[in-house]
């Protein structure tokens, strides 16, 4: 008799939480609490920006609603954070699986100059076939800078082959399936951490 | 008779739940409501009486303006017939405060005219002798502009002093840094004092969560980042770092943020 009272009871109670937990109405995705970058509140609302890229086609924001973006703002002749960098976002690229379809890895030259569409793609290539650069030498590459708030100041060198170096912000940015800027993630991240971030927005794209 | 009580005691294991599940049904609806419409307690000294306050222009510049107070009461609904009034005291010593009374009133909304003589930063203290006999107040600190300003942030009211103590914070967790409005301003006027200091010192065994909440009417560069007006932005260290940058609310321009472990 009392195993039944038990069970009664506990029907009854299951019956009872299903009914009172009535659906919250969010307007934000559930992950932002849990990601390990530094999150925007609320994510940033972004310009339908369009930059050549080297897939030889436009990349237009507005076109790849539905999928993450990894954008980070770099130049080809970079010695140090961009290389190390984008060594980074290979591990993570791997290590989710190269989701090609879900995923698009983005390096966008801040030295539009000496970075052509061609040498950016063997330089891009060269870290991964699925990565793609994008650029442009006009108001919509500042615009979209601004928008990001990423800077990108020259360094004249005396004797050096190279000419100048750019000092740049060296943070790589997350665009959701929304397409609004969701998360930062500063120089020194641990790919990890980017990969924490990407199987939870993953999973609901 | 025999068979009657056999019968009762088989059904007591039936009756018994639900009853249970009737009285915590109850209760889960009551706390459920009064969780709903209880009035918040506010700092405003009535209970669930929301002040806001805009203005004409917004943000507020030196001369004629116009603020427009807002009492909203428990319910969420317009509170007509009070008096309210306002005293502004200037966060600069010498400066003598100035009072506003409200002059006109639509749906709850309260028109008070005030002529600003000096831009800086000003402390308002609102205050609402509601038609039932009992006072609420709130506090607003804002910035007067010396000519009307690009107001980048989205947001048209001030915030007031319980906004700002109703935001979530863990301060055993969080370094927290709000950049109010007008601290731009203040900034390329030379005036104003730093926000943070020249190193912003997080632990991993603290505060190791920094928060930056800007409610200035412009972008801010703290660091490494770039917080648009009106975004907070959230960064939870899980590693000993040193990040060095420019900075928009110091005085140096320049600041370091030092992870330790």
């Amino acid at each position: 008799m009392f195993k039944n009272f038990v069970c009664v009871l506990l029907l009854s109670v299951a019956l009872l939480s299903g009914c009172q937990s009535t659906p919250e109405v969010r307007s934000e995705p559930d992950y932002l609490d849990e990601l390990h970058g530094a999150v925007f509140d609320p994510p940033r609302v972004l310009s339908d920006f369009s930059l050549m890229s080297t897939t030889g086609e436009p990349f237009r924001l507005s076109e790849h609603r539905g999928e993450a973006l990894l954008v980070y703002f770099g130049y080809r002749a970079c010695p140090d954070f961009c290389p190390t960098t984008f060594a980074e976002l290979l591990r993570v690229y791997k290590a989710l699986g190269e989701p090609s379809d879900r995923l698009r890895v983005l390096f966008v030259t801040v030295d539009p100059e000496r970075d052509t569409l061609e040498n950016l793609r063997l330089y891009i290539e060269s870290f991964h076939q699925d990565f793609i650069a994008l650029r442009d030498d006009g108001e919509a590459l500042k615009q979209l800078m601004a928008e990001f708030g990423v800077t990108a100041q020259r360094r004249q060198l005396g004797e050096s082959a190279l000419s100048y170096l750019i000092d740049h912000t060296a943070s790589v940015f997350l665009i959701g399936p929304d397409g609004r800027l969701q998360a930062q993630y500063l120089y020194g991240t641990d790919y990890r951490d980017i990969v924490h971030d990407l199987e939870l927005i993953l999973e609901t794209v | 008779m025999l068979a009657q009580l056999r019968l009762q005691s088989a059904r007591w294991y039936l009756v018994l739940p639900l009853a249970l599940v009737v009285l915590v049904a109850g209760i889960i609806v009551f706390a459920t409501v009064w969780a709903t419409v209880r009035p918040a307690a506010s700092p405003s000294g009535v209970m669930g009486m929301a002040i806001t306050m805009a203005s004409e222009p917004y943000p507020l510049t030196v001369g004629n303006t116009t603020l427009l107070v807002s009492l909203l009461d428990a319910a969420g609904q317009p509170v007509s017939g009070a008096e309210v009034s306002a005293v502004a005291r200037m966060r600069r010593e010498g400066t003598l405060p100035l009072a506003a009374t409200a002059t006109s009133e639509t749906n709850g909304v309260y028109r008070l005219p005030l002529t600003w003589p000096m831009t800086g930063r000003w402390d308002v203290d609102i205050t609402a002798a509601l038609p039932g006999g009992e006072t609420a107040g709130e506090r607003f600190t804002l910035y007067v502009y010396p000519v009307p300003p690009v107001n980048l942030n989205a947001r048209t009211t001030f915030v007031s002093a319980s906004e700002l103590a109703a935001r979530p914070h863990d301060p055993l967790q969080e370094y927290r840094i709000i950049i109010p409005q007008g601290t731009h301003a203040e900034m390329i006027s030379g005036h104003g004092e730093d926000l943070i200091p020249e190193e912003v010192h997080l632990s991993l065994s603290g505060q190791h969560v920094l928060v930056i909440q800007n409610d200035d009417i412009a972008h801010h560069t703290v660091g490494p980042f770039f917080i648009r007006a009106g975004e907070t932005i959230r960064q939870e260290f899980r590693r000993p770092a040193l990040y060095q940058g420019g900075c928009s609310i110091r005085h140096g321009a320049e600041v370091s943020i030092i992870v330790d472990a």
